[in-house]
């Protein structure tokens, strides 16, 4: 397993040793920026471009064993030099780190002192806005991404901007600003992670909306981007999970999962495994997801999003997963950890209580399918079946193959509420 | 010394002063490199954010003058193909020849597909070095069709043009053109600027006692030199043209504005991109209409030192044009001159006589002084003359092997790859630059005495004295050796200039690979 310590690729670059033929641009990257800072160890900006490189390879490989290196590199940026512009960079780097760790008000204090560092820096009103989208400042965020919108070229926010459209419910206007995004980023760097996500993200938009010709389509450029760039291979799985080709889309999850095992890729492929009645594989899958989660504190941080959804999608550990999904809450208040909450009192039996979250997860708007299976099953367990019609209704004119499982079921009890009336 | 001889040719040595002068004067931002991501978030743009722009004629023809600028500054070896020219960039030289600071001529150039695998312009396939896949076009110099800001496309008829594929020398219309990746000819120790700016160092180099008490510094290393390249090994991506002279030279009497004489010429670079973009099914942007400024440069590190660190600034400078740069006329310092301006001796002679007392006019605490003990400005707006507009000025009539003259037009008479910018602008900073010292400081040097309507660096109270005024104590950051400090026409880059067209050197591989040329050479 490679993801939950120091891999063995982040330790042999750590020690240093030759390049080998097999060796992967982005560690030749490293190596060469490695070889900076030993050049000269008081080069603070040597070590804030190493540490930005460490930050890409993180997001690159889904390896968060990169972000720790990216923050010893920071931090001894700012032994180095503990205030002004350059401090500003190795701050901003430690909010990014944070941010990956899911510490979002402890990113935004560093943006802060980043700024006072700095007040030229615009990178931190990035970081800013990301933040205050996963505490629920949706309206702050706005404002910190308006800040940044008379830039040109990629360092232009639209794909933050999209984010927010999309969560407010304007999912043309969402696909508008990354089709923009992908544009930009295309212009400036043809090749590389930050048009590979931009690409993946215009992917899982479209998506959402059942498109699964362009979603496919954007998921293919995101690997022409960047080869085995893993949320585009998840994507993709997933697109042809919708088409019903279940076995292609097996193997597609197994891509992904070679390359970092997320929770979120091995729930999907057991559940795809399920849908084939392959239950013993589905099996392996759905431990290999607990195992991921009791691996380490810091899983345990990052993924307890998706560890509280995978339980109670599954009805495992139904008393836990609550308190799970209440512990997300005091790191994030966003509109998907309010669903998660949700979720996760509609499995144990506490239908009112979820409807008050659910009202919370669905007060922007937001156009998505799942969102809108879970509101519908609250309302039929509380008995509005009127409502609980209109929002399965909805989620499956949004997307009816929006799930691998749960899309049937939105449609049986969709289907058994018409026939009540 | 030759150099020094060439000084007196100009008055304009102060230029190179103003620029110290503002590196010392203004709240400056990180010193990344001369121009080197600059702007804020520039990391993200680099294929529109130029590193540096050169000019100088062609030493193996000198009827051709070479105009060249670098972006995607700090372009690591290991991943070449990643760097290429946008293809929703305009990349354009500008050339003043009125002495107005707007272009009468511009050289345009535009790229299609990129350098990746996959991505390259049919036209370009990969040659045997790995490289190739761009497909540009050249034109010019040309009438602009629009002057300042917001530009459009020449047109290609009637006027120099050549096209081809990058890491190819294009030749064609009188002129020659190459582009692509090649080692980053820039030289600074960023590293050292950046810890003395912050107060965590003093000087360059460490000298254990002065007048002023220690002054902690890098220690020097067994080979004599103590300065660290930090842009050893990084490349950069280039655009290199030749144009005749004949064709961009002009004959408009100019010697009444900035350029002074009529063989004098102002260059820039700027990147513009256009209003309306789509990409094509090929992945290319492209662009037509009018294209609107993101950048432009001159001179070297003048954004860095002298636009500060308030973005809005930055962003206005870049959209601005030379024409408007009066504007910044108030952030410059004085000049010292030869009249005493505070009844403390504070003149040009003043000041070297300040120098040599501190111990850092010779090796190895400093570099020889460069313009002599008793350099006779009489000019206090010296700095903001040969500084302003922001464009590299170039005397087309100095011809190669001398051509290379301090201070004749500013920093430097034009800008060759391998000129020592750094150490210039370090070494007439310090001797030029006024700066307000507290009283009685080393018994009432030079400075010291009352403000009044002085502009000067604030160096009182010495505690909390403007770091830039300790960065350019020494006159040089020390990458070369001791007896090559005063050899301003050489920088001590860590890779050989090719011998002819474009010049600019070979790109750096990964190091360790084979083709590595002294990686890192300091250590």
């Amino acid at each position: 397993m490679r993801n939950w310590v120091l891999t063995g690729a982040a330790l042999v670059l750590l020690v240093g040793g030759a390049a080998s033929a097999q060796e992967r641009p982005s560690d030749q990257t490293l190596r060469f920026l490695q070889s900076k800072v030993v050049a000269d160890p008081d080069d603070a900006l040597a070590h804030n471009r190493l540490a930005g490189a460490y930050i890409r390879k993180a997001r690159e490989s889904g390896d968060i064993a990169y972000y720790a290196l990216a923050e010893q590199t920071a931090q001894r940026s700012l032994q180095i030099i503990p205030r002004g512009p350059v401090a500003a960079r190795a701050t901003t780097m430690m909010a990014v780190v944070q941010l990956a760790r899911h510490q979002f008000r402890e990113a935004l204090v560093s943006v802060r002192t980043a700024l006072d560092q700095d007040p030229s820096e615009q990178t931190p009103q990035a970081i800013a806005g990301d933040a205050l989208i996963e505490l629920g400042e949706y309206d702050e965020a706005g404002r910190a991404y308006a800040r940044l919108a008379g830039l040109d070229g990629p360092r232009r926010p639209d794909a933050r901007v999209a984010y927010l459209k999309f969560l407010r419910g304007d999912t043309p206007g969402a696909i508008a600003s990354m089709r923009e995004a992908v544009t930009r980023w295309a212009a400036a760097m043809p090749v590389g992670e930050p048009l590979a996500w931009t690409r993946a993200q215009l992917g899982h938009l479209l998506l959402g909306t059942n498109d699964l010709g362009g979603a496919e389509a954007a998921y293919r450029d995101a690997l022409t981007a960047l080869p085995g760039y893993h949320p585009a291979l998840a994507g993709s799985a997933a697109v042809q999970a919708a088409r019903g080709k279940l076995p292609d889309a097996a193997a597609l999850y197994h891509k992904a999962l070679d390359v970092v095992p997320l929770p979120e890729y091995a729930t999907a492929l057991g559940d795809v495994y399920t849908r084939l009645g392959r239950t013993t594989e589905a099996s392996k899958q759905y431990a290999l997801v607990e195992y991921i989660g009791k691996l380490s504190a810091i899983n345990q941080t990052v993924y307890n999003r998706e560890l509280a959804l995978f339980y109670a999608d599954h009805e495992r550990k139904l008393p836990q997963v609550l308190d799970l999904a209440r512990k997300e809450l005091e790191a994030r208040r966003d509109v998907y950890t309010y669903d998660v909450l949700a979720w996760t009192l509609y499995r144990n039996g506490q239908a009112r209580e979820a409807q008050a979250a659910m009202k919370e997860a669905l007060k922007l708007g937001t156009q998505d399918a799942r969102l809108l299976f879970h509101a519908g099953m609250i309302h039929r367990a509380l008995g509005e079946d009127d409502a609980a019609r209109t929002a399965l209704a909805r989620a499956l004119a949004l997307n009816p193959r929006f799930h691998v499982l749960h899309a049937e079921v939105a449609a049986s009890a969709l289907a058994e509420l018409r026939a009540r009336r | 010394m030759a150099y020094t001889q060439r000084f007196g040719r100009g008055t304009v040595m102060g230029l190179f002063v103003a620029l110290l002068a503002v590196l010392l004067m203004v709240p400056v931002g990180v010193l990344q490199g001369a121009d080197h991501r600059d702007a804020p978030s520039a990391d993200e743009d680099p294929v529109a954010d130029i590193a540096d722009v050169y000019t100088f004629i062609n030493p193996n023809d000198t009827s051709k003058l070479i105009i060249a600028m670098t972006v995607n500054g700090f372009a690591v070896p290991a991943v070449r193909a990643t760097y290429s020219l946008g293809p929703d960039v305009l990349y354009q030289f500008k050339i003043d020849n009125t002495g107005d600071g707007n272009e009468e001529l511009v050289v345009q150039v535009t790229a299609e597909g990129f350098e990746s695998s996959g991505l390259r312009d049919p036209r370009c396939p990969v040659n045997a070095s790995g490289q190739g896949g761009q497909f540009i076009e050249v034109v010019g110099p040309a009438k602009p069709k629009k002057v300042g800001n917001v530009t459009e496309l020449v047109s290609t008829k009637g006027n120099p043009m050549v096209s081809g594929c990058t890491n190819t020398v294009l030749s064609g219309g009188g002129i020659r053109a190459w582009a692509g990746l090649a080692a980053d000819p820039f030289v600074v120790d960023i590293g050292q600027f950046n810890r003395i700016v912050a107060r965590q160092q003093f000087l360059f180099r460490d000298v254990p006692a002065s007048p002023l008490g220690p002054l902690p510094g890098r220690p020097i290393r067994a080979d004599g030199t103590s300065g660290v390249d930090s842009f050893g090994g990084f490349n950069a991506t280039a655009i290199v043209v030749e144009v005749p002279i004949s064709m961009v030279i002009g004959n408009k009497n100019r010697t009444s504005t900035y350029l002074h004489n009529n063989s004098t010429i102002g260059v820039w670079g700027t990147t513009s991109r256009g209003r309306h973009r789509h990409l094509s099914s090929h992945h290319e942007a492209r662009e037509n209409g009018s294209f609107i400024q993101v950048q432009r440069m001159g001179q070297q590190v003048f954004k860095t030192v002298f636009i500060f660190t308030d973005n809005a600034a930055k962003e206005a400078f870049n959209r601005s044009i030379p024409a408007q740069d009066h504007t910044l006329r108030g952030l410059l310092p004085d000049a010292l001159t030869t009249t005493d301006t505070d009844g403390t001796g504070n003149t040009t002679a003043g000041r070297a006589a300040v120098l040599t007392a501190l111990g850092v006019t010779a090796p190895p605490f400093g570099a020889p002084l460069l313009l002599g003990p008793a350099f006779p400005n009489t000019d206090k707006d010296l700095i903001r003359n040969v500084l302003l507009p922001d464009v590299l000025r170039i005397d087309l009539s100095l011809l190669p092997p001398g051509d290379f003259a301090v201070a004749n037009n500013g920093y430097q008479n034009g800008r060759r790859f391998n000129d020592d910018v750094i150490d210039i602008l370090l070494q007439l900073s310090r001797q030029l630059a006024d700066v307000k010292f507290p009283a009685g400081l080393l018994g009432g040097i030079p400075g010291s005495g009352p403000l009044g309507t002085r502009k000067a660096l604030n160096c009182d109270p010495i505690a909390t004295c403007d770091q830039r005024v300790f960065a350019v104590l020494q006159g040089t950051d020390f990458i070369k050796k001791d007896t090559d400090l005063l050899i301003l026409n050489t920088n001590g880059d860590d890779s050989p200039l090719r011998a002819d067209f474009p010049y600019i050197g070979v790109a750096h591989p990964l190091p360790g690979n084979a083709g590595t040329v002294g990686f890192p050479p300091q250590q």
